[in-house]
């Protein structure tokens, strides 16, 4: 094995560690507080991140995993989130590729638009489409300040996945 | 020798002994006291005993100034590990005491319904981005657990089982839309079924326009359909209205429980009238 590649499979690695772990404090245990009755959710903003840094194919697979994940915890929406987080994982691998640079303004401009996105779909496909009235009292109510919160928050991810890709990275070896 | 026996002096003191010895048996036997000895002792020590002591008292004031700062600093280090290690306790009888209290409660419902069979179980995950409170437990098919098994805290109705793998469930709570119970009120016993419309209150629907059901009353399981079992309750009524679309009024009832808040439950997994 190369020093390259278990350089790379250590950073995979820590990647998994921090997905896994941001899954059970957003699933499982109530690390963050409840503001207007909400909770973050963590897994859009670092796999956003994790795809920005290492592009649309490794990015793709590890929003497939990250949203496989998150639904073995959900009722309504199986296999939703694998999918979404899938396609916008690569798409913001494609971006980065070919259109914008990676840094913190990127990073959020990109995760507001993914995040908003993903909790007016949600909306749409499991509330509106399930006949339930108040969709849009609920989207503004309830997803509306979670997307907000999932947003202010994820730069704490982008500080360390940055950390974890540079630390991790073959350029940056010191021998 | 003989002659120390012979003398007046040992004569003496023999006899002082004797005085003494028998003074000492008949105070022991009569009175229960003290021997006149050990009172004349007694009486000429004790001032001494008295002295001695307010001077010991004197000096361990006087010593105590001089212990080293060092031995407080153990000291007070010992007595707040000793706090720490009380505060924890405490903390676990807190505990021990609500888990318990939570037992007693489901112990209540057992004695009332000999016929339920359940399995506890532990919520392990919540979906956050769902608003109704699902929740995914600890048990699955393996224990024993099907889908539409109800799921209850203490005596009241928290949910449904939707979805079953080996080791755990995903549970749909009663504020979830697609969740419909059959219910009645218990002081009329007017029938009706339970739904949600907005994932924060649940809806007693179904009545007639002219109810008499009120404010403050219980809203129970009716056990129509045989996935509920009969009487758990659901919640309180706060308000009837006219439904604005229907010839029929409607309740909007507060739940007793809210999935949110607990951590453990029991799935109901068969009863008598199944």
């Amino acid at each position: 094995m190369t020093v390259q590649t278990k350089t790379k499979l250590k950073r995979y690695v820590i990647y998994g560690i921090v997905l896994l772990l941001a899954h059970i404090f957003q699933n499982s245990l109530t690390i963050f507080p409840e503001i207007l009755s909400v909770r973050p959710v963590l897994l859009i903003s670092l796999s956003v991140c994790i795809a920005m840094f290492e592009g649309e194919v490794v990015g793709a697979v590890i929003g497939l995993a990250v949203g496989a994940l998150w639904d073995t915890v959900t009722v309504t929406a199986d296999g939703y989130n694998a999918l979404f987080l899938m396609v916008a994982c690569a798409f913001c691998g494609v971006m980065l590729r070919i259109f914008m640079r990676n840094n913190i303004m990127t990073y959020l401009m990109m995760n507001t638009g993914i995040t908003l996105v993903y909790f007016m779909t949600y909306v749409l496909f499991f509330i509106t489409a399930r006949g339930i009235d108040n969709g849009t009292e609920m989207l503004l109510r309830y997803y509306l300040p979670m997307s907000f919160y999932s947003v202010i928050i994820s730069p704490m991810g982008y500080v360390l996945i940055r950390w974890v890709n540079r630390k991790f990275s073959y350029n940056y070896i010191e021998y | 020798m003989n002659n120390f026996f012979k003398s007046t002096t040992f004569k003496v003191l023999l006899a002082v002994a004797i005085v003494l010895a028998s003074a000492s048996i008949l105070a022991t036997v009569v009175t229960n006291s003290t021997s006149p000895l050990t009172n004349v002792v007694d009486f000429i020590t004790s001032p001494l005993q008295n002295v001695a002591s307010y001077f010991s008292a004197k000096l361990d004031d006087v010593t105590g100034g001089f212990v080293s700062a060092q031995v407080y600093k153990d000291r007070v280090v010992e007595l707040e590990q000793q706090v720490a290690d009380y505060q924890s306790q405490l903390v676990d009888y807190e505990k021990t005491k609500k888990q318990l209290e939570s037992y007693e409660e489901f112990l209540g419902v057992r004695e009332k319904n000999p016929d339920y069979t359940w399995v506890y179980s532990t919520i392990v995950g919540r979906d956050s981005a769902d608003i109704f409170g699902s929740f995914t437990i600890n048990k699955g098919s393996k224990d024993g657990i099907k889908v539409n098994d109800a799921v209850i805290y203490s005596e009241y109705l928290v949910g449904v089982v939707t979805e079953v793998n080996p080791t755990t469930s995903v549970v749909r709570s009663v504020l979830d839309p697609s969740v419909n119970v059959a219910a009645y009120e218990i002081r009329t016993g007017e029938l009706g079924y339970v739904n949600t419309v907005d994932g924060t209150n649940c809806r007693f629907a179904g009545l007639d326009t002219k109810t008499a059901v009120s404010k403050g009353g219980i809203v129970c399981t009716s056990g129509t359909g045989g996935i509920f079992p009969k009487d758990l309750i659901i919640g309180t009524i706060t308000v009837v209205e006219q439904s604005p679309v229907e010839l029929s009024a409607y309740a909007t009832i507060e739940t007793a429980v809210n999935a949110k808040d607990i951590h453990d439950c029991f799935v109901i997994t068969a009863f008598e009238e199944q």
